[in-house]
């Protein structure tokens, strides 16, 4: 090793495989920024196995209906923020009738849902975490997480930590529109 | 004010480093001597800057002063004294803070060691490759990493440091211990560049800074078992080290390191491996800056990164450049590191060398490329993959008994040449005794291939290291425990108390999980017994203070009390479980709390029983000890004494180890002045190998 | 250890010691690792769980993690091993389900780019062996003579030997030069 043909030669060589190094992490944009898409965008839906909590129970197959499936825990902080926002969705259309929520439980205890949903109001179905199976059909890692299935049973988008009223109805319109016309 | 003062102190020392940089260079150019013998009070201006700037960010902490952003990010009211002190490295700038204030500390120390010496050419360059990596750190604490920038409207109060990083002891220790050493290699490399520069490429250099790599690798080695006891203590789920890419990087820099700690002796004595070595130690400086980047620029998925920051370009520049720079160095003066000797033999000390040297690279190129290796794949084929623990298990096991089994044999090899007949006599003891500890592992009820051959290679590298230092010590009494060959074996005996315990605490794990309730119930016991230990659950116990909310349970192991809790830190919305752990040197049990207890008063625990998991820490302990005993200075020697060069000239008394040294320090069967007054069978082959024997 | 010194006799060993020690080693291998029974399914499980990344964590796997997402995997891959699936469709299984799920598994399938990361260091390995066979390539055993080279070598250490004892010091090379080392080696190295 310490008497290669010559030294010249090596140093070459360690030059540029480390240069390609360094080109290389160079060009990669930080790990936090990298983009990812739920592979169930285009999917059909998978179905929702847990027993409802609160609300009736709720075939996702079987509706004509825009559905947002939510996955939330009540420990959750960005699920307590995004709450109100998923309520003032479910309002918004209840009166139409053409947009619903469903809530999938995330690790936690029955009665802290209960809780939840009695402090922050909402009055859609809420299924329980099934454990974890749920979850990890639909490919959560983190809640929240939020899936909105168009009427045909086909999963749209996706939104992580945190979803806006405006977001959902601005994909719902755009998507009405792209099919409509 | 702390801002004032901390820029100020920065301010300084920056300044120094130009201005010494700016004398060095003049210095050098025009061999001017007393602009030369000037950077030693730059050092300590460069010394009293970072001094200041320590002072004044740890009086920010201490008195909680949120109109600097990093307090305000890192610093709360409620943060423990111990833990707000520890702050200061718990993140980005203030961990460069600390890195600069350690750099200047060896900047300063270099300078006073060769005070007499600050107007030969050599101790000049390396004095101004110090200065040029203090510019470029100080330079960041004044761009992208500022510790001092201030906020317009300071909160009340701030978030404290991540929670992990405060509940635990360790945590004030590992950092800088782990700086300690990753800086500790700034000083070797700084030698080894500069005497690539003045062309004075003989052994003189490397004799010069082996006790301050030897420091180096020390501080290096405890930090990195210290981090993983850490995460053995805190993290509760009974692991030590998980590959994560920012253990890789600090363990990177070690393997290089420890490469070049060995091959380094087959320099000293043979002249050979000088580019090798060269480059070793630049790749383990270059390493460190490296892993420096990896950890603080986000690119790559670290449970450890630090926070984002637009530090990465620079460190990776820096990097880019201390390749460059040695690179074009080697390639330069490549012809004049050439050696006419050679190696006569494989089975020889420096066959051995060589060929720890071949696996030790072959490690690195292994934990490195698994590192990199998802960014190599998303870069040429788009699609990312992850590297995890099986491959690095998988690849390094192998690499580890090999190691062993070097460790087992080398230390009985004589230089030059073996035979036969040597190997059999003096290895047979050793392997005795590896025969012993496998028969034991097998009596006990260990089962499985690697374990056991781990055990087997284990006990015999342990026999050899053993016998060298009996050797050693019946010839030479406590002087038989330092030096470097005899302080290296007692490094090996560390580093195999760690491969055992290893071995046996990754394959013979017990995993349990139990709901448990104080009085027994159906499905709810209130004692278990885990491995022959008995596990009972006493209670519940709750503990708020006003920087937390702590819920536990009182758990007694074989009737002591331990009290795993869940923590939740005020200003975190994570709970954190602090495990409990028993430990023992046969075996060390975790209790951790997996759930909050329940309304009915059970708690969901998980019990994991580990064997020998101690031996971990012991090992870094007594790593460390080794270290010093081989860094123990033996008898003055004369600094610029040509070392691979014929035999000392004082005649007989060559080599009490390293420490005192002369070119017998590497060899272990050379330790004895004189005749052996023993008939021991391996003098007279050994001896005769001395050329000082021969002299005398 | 104090037995080699009682032993206070110079003779060498033979080799029946070595293979007795042989036959007592890998007997004792063969009783610690053979007759073990194929792997149970909650050692598969954990095999599994640690060669799968949690969804939610950066680097722990699932064996190691608390977490939710771990949990459910566990759950998931208790089930579908009751069920009878093998290993990698449940690994399989699993990468499909999430986004960018290839990424979960920890080990990169030996298929495709991701097989470079297990064959470059065996091929590194090998390049390096064999560089060293071929620069090292005339190694004999047994045979060490000194050459005419080496006794120039010898003739001019021990000249340079007295000048470094006259001026007491070396000169700004650093060094007495390459030729100090093997020269002495060669006087030294003598053994017969």
């Amino acid at each position: 090793m310490g008497r290669l043909p010559s030294s010249r030669v090596a140093a070459i060589a360690v030059g540029v495989v480390v240069a390609l190094l360094v080109v290389l992490l160079a060009t990669r944009e930080p790990a936090a920024d990298r983009k990812s898409t739920s592979q169930l965008i285009g999917q059909q839906a998978p179905a929702i196995g847990g027993e409802p909590l609160l609300g009736d129970p709720f075939d996702i197959g079987a509706t004509d209906r825009w559905v947002v499936v939510n996955f939330f825990a009540s420990w959750c902080v960005p699920c307590v923020e995004e709450h109100p926002e998923l309520v003032a969705f479910s309002e918004e259309h209840a009166e139409t009738g053409d947009a619903r929520v469903v809530s999938v439980v995330y690790s936690d205890k029955e009665e802290d849902v209960l809780d939840f949903f009695g402090r922050f109001g909402g009055d859609w179905t809420v299924f329980d975490s099934d454990q974890g199976r749920t979850a990890l059909d639909w490919g959560v890692a983190r809640v929240p997480e939020s899936y909105l299935v168009a009427p045909t049973g086909v999963v749209v988008a996706w939104f992580v930590s945190g979803v806006t009223q405006t977001e959902l109805n601005a994909v719902i319109d755009r998507y009405t529109q792209e099919t409509g016309s | 004010m702390n801002a004032a003062l901390g820029t100020a102190g920065v301010i300084l020392a920056l300044v120094g480093s130009l201005g010494a940089i700016a004398t060095l260079a003049v210095g050098l150019r025009g061999r001017r001597t007393e602009l030369m013998r000037m950077s030693r009070t730059y050092s300590w201006m460069v010394m009293g800057g970072a001094t200041l700037a320590v002072v004044a960010m740890e009086r920010a902490l201490i008195t909680r002063d949120f109109s600097l952003e990093f307090v305000a990010n890192n610093g709360s009211h409620a943060t423990p004294a111990i833990y707000n002190f520890a702050t200061m490295w718990s993140a980005l700038e203030g961990s460069i803070l600390l890195w600069g204030f350690i750099l200047a500390g060896f900047t300063l120390a270099v300078a006073i060691k060769f005070r007499k010496r600050l107007d030969d050419p050599l101790v000049a360059w390396a004095m101004l490759v110090m200065f040029v990596v203090c510019l470029f750190f100080f330079g960041l604490m004044l761009g992208p990493a500022n510790p001092f920038r201030v906020i317009a409207n300071p909160p009340l109060d701030g978030p404290g440091p991540n929670p992990l990083l405060q509940n635990h002891v360790l945590m004030a220790f590992h950092p800088p211990m782990l700086y300690l050493g990753y800086v500790g290699f700034t000083v070797p490399f700084a030698f080894a560049i500069a005497a690539l520069a003045t062309g004075r490429l003989g052994e003189g250099w490397l004799i010069e800074t082996r006790r301050w790599t030897l420091i180096a690798w020390a501080f290096l080695s405890v930090g990195i078992v210290l981090g993983a006891w850490w995460s053995h203590e805190v993290l509760g789920w009974g692991g030590y080290w998980a590959w994560d890419p920012v253990e890789n990087a600090s363990f990177l820099p070690w393997l290089t390191g420890t490469a070049y700690l060995h091959s380094v002796m087959v320099q000293e004595r043979r002249g050979m491996l000088r580019v090798w070595n060269l480059s070793l130690l630049c790749a383990t400086f270059a390493l460190t800056i490296l892993g420096t980047f990896l950890t603080r620029s986000g690119v790559i998925d670290s449970v450890h990164a630090f926070s984002d920051s637009t530090i990465g370009p620079l460190l990776l520049g820096f990097f880019g450049l201390i390749v460059l720079v040695t690179v074009g160095l080697v390639g330069w003066r490549g012809d004049r590191l050439r050696s006419p000797a050679r190696i006569d033999s494989p089975a020889s000390r420096e066959g051995a060398f060589l060929l720890n040297n071949i696996v030790f690279a072959g490690f690195a190129f292994v934990v490195l490329l698994g590192t990199v290796f998802p960014l190599i794949s998303e870069a040429l084929t788009a699609e990312r993959v992850t590297v995890g623990e099986p491959y690095f298990d998988r690849m390094t096991m192998p690499i580890g008994m090999v190691l062993l089994f070097l460790m087992a044999v080398a230390p009985v090899l004589p230089w030059r040449k073996a035979s036969l007949e040597t190997l059999r006599t003096r290895l047979l003891w050793p392997g005795w005794i590896g025969t012993g500890a496998l028969a034991v592992a097998v009596l006990v009820g260990a089962r499985g291939f690697a374990p056991l051959l781990a055990f087997f290679l284990a006990g015999f590298a342990g026999g050899s290291a053993l016998r060298q230092l009996a050797l050693a010590t019946r010839r030479q009494g406590w002087r038989g425990l330092v030096g470097r060959t005899n302080g290296g074996m007692i490094v090996h005996i560390g580093v195999l108390l760690i491969a055992v315990g290893l071995a046996a605490s990754s394959s013979f794990e017990v995993e349990r999980d139990a709901r448990m309730c104080v009085e027994a119930a159906p499905g709810c016991p209130s004692t278990i017994t885990v491995s022959g230990h008995e596990i009972t659950f006493l209670g519940s116990t709750s503990d708020i203070t006003a920087a937390r909310r702590q819920v536990g349970a009182r758990i007694s192991i074989d009737g002591q009390v331990h009290e795993p809790a869940i923590q939740q830190f005020v200003n975190g919305t994570q709970q954190i479980g602090k495990p409990s752990v028993k430990n023992t040197p046969i075996n060390s049990v975790m209790l951790t709390l997996t759930d909050l207890p329940a309304a009915d008063g059970s708690v969901a625990v998980k019990v994991i029983v580990q064997p020998l998991v101690v031996w971990l820490w012991t090992g870094g302990a007594v790593i460390g000890i080794g270290s010093i005993m081989a860094a123990f200075p033996g008898r003055r020697r004369i600094p610029t004494a040509p070392v691979s060069a014929p035999a000392p000239i004082e005649g007989p008394p060559d080599g009490d180890g390293p420490g005192g040294g002369g070119p017998g320090g590497g060899s272990p069967e050379g330790d004895g002045p004189g005749p052996a007054p023993l008939s021991d069978p391996d003098v007279p082959d050994s001896s005769s190998a001395e050329p000082a024997s021969v002299g005398s | 250890m104090t037995s080699t010194a009682s032993k206070g006799s110079r003779s060498t060993v033979g080799w029946w010691p070595w293979v007795l020690m042989a036959v007592v080693v890998v007997a004792l291998l063969a009783v610690g690792s053979l007759g073990g029974d194929p792997p149970t399914l909650e050692e598969r499980a954990q095999n599994l769980e640690e060669s799968i990344r949690c969804p939610s964590c950066a680097s722990q796997s699932v064996a190691n993690s608390d977490a939710p997402s771990a949990e459910a995997v566990r759950v998931l891959i208790a089930e579908r091993l009751e069920a009878g699936d093998s290993n990698e469709e449940i690994r399989d299984y699993v990468a499909s389900r999430y986004p960018n799920g290839r990424q979960l598994l920890l080990d990169p399938t030996g298929e495709g780019f991701g097989a470079l990361v297990w064959a470059l260091p065996v091929v590194a390995v090998i390049v390096a062996v064999a560089a060293l066979v071929r620069r090292f390539g005339d190694w004999r055993p047994g045979e060490l003579q000194a050459t005419e080279e080496d006794r120039d070598l010898v003739a001019a250490a021990l000249a340079r030997r007295g000048e470094a004892g006259a001026d007491g010091g070396n000169g700004p090379d650093g060094g007495s030069g390459p030729y100090g080392a093997p020269s002495v080696d060669a006087a030294g190295g003598d053994e017969s």
